[in-house]
């Protein structure tokens, strides 16, 4: 481990990135178990899975 | 902020983690590694090009878009263009791969990926292969002085077409969470890289 330092300036632009990556990837992270988890009542309540967009592979189905 | 290993000159950008994660949590495990194997190949004809003109590789950092090289001694222009170009070589020859039936939808995530590298390397941003390469093309056409503006101007225009596509494409997807995540990761990257360009 002594070979490992951090390195780099931490600067204000860089606090503001890591916030905004944090918020946006747990509000999208909980987005998509959400549809996910809707997806699954919807199909065992009328038989019929709603057509997701969450994923990339979603855009290629 | 990096995390660096000062024996072998491995930088990781902390913000990879957090995007990485991100995309994995939404994407599932295999999706995201076949995104990341595209990724891989990127990276791999960046260094072969480098070996193949003699590049030794001092340093070598994983930022949010991938890797960045950076060779000991003295590079030619029209070498740095190979190296440059070495990324999307690869990704352009081993796309097709991802179309072979066997590989199912992962390959076509795969083919998609590839070409995705591919163009989005091209787009003249400094911090971007494309920006290296119209670099290295200026400087190899015209005077230092002329270069630098050009490519200042080229970079400011890059930017901004990035963030109109990135709009479009989030639109056309009809606001994929996982398209306008990327967006949202470009545009950050962006900000920060050309905090160090423009400041």
């Amino acid at each position: 481990m002594k070979n490992f330092k951090l390195s780099g300036k931490f600067s204000f632009i860089w606090l503001l990135a890591l916030a905004v990556l944090l918020i946006t990837g747990i509000r999208l992270v909980r987005e998509t178990a959400n549809d996910r988890e809707n997806a699954v009542e919807a199909f065992a309540q009328n038989g019929a899975y709603p057509k997701l967009n969450n994923t990339f592979m979603d855009m290629m189905r | 902020m990096y995390i660096e290993n000062k024996r072998t000159g491995f930088r990781l950008n902390l913000l990879v983690p957090v995007g990485l994660l991100t995309v994995f949590l939404i994407n599932g495990f295999f999706p995201s590694l076949v995104m990341l194997l595209a990724a891989a190949f990127h990276e791999a004809g960046h260094i072969l090009c480098a070996l193949v003109v003699g590049a030794p590789i001092v340093r070598f950092d994983i930022e949010l878009w991938g890797g960045r090289m950076y060779y000991g001694g003295m590079l030619g222009y029209k070498q740095e263009i190979l190296v440059s170009l070495g990324g999307i070589i690869a990704n352009l020859l081993v796309a097709p791969l991802g179309l072979i039936p066997i590989f199912g939808m992962y390959g076509k995530l795969f083919y998609y990926s590839c070409f995705w590298y591919a163009l989005v390397n091209i787009i003249p941003v400094k911090s971007l292969d494309g920006g290296e390469l119209f670099r290295c093309v200026m400087r190899l056409i015209s005077d230092p002085f002329t270069a630098e503006r050009a490519e200042n101007a080229v970079n400011v225009f890059s930017v901004l077409f990035f963030v109109v596509a990135g709009l479009m494409v989030s639109l056309i997807s009809g606001f994929n969470s996982s398209v306008v995540f990327l967006v949202f990761f470009s545009v950050i990257v962006f900000a920060t890289e050309q905090k160090k360009t423009w400041c």
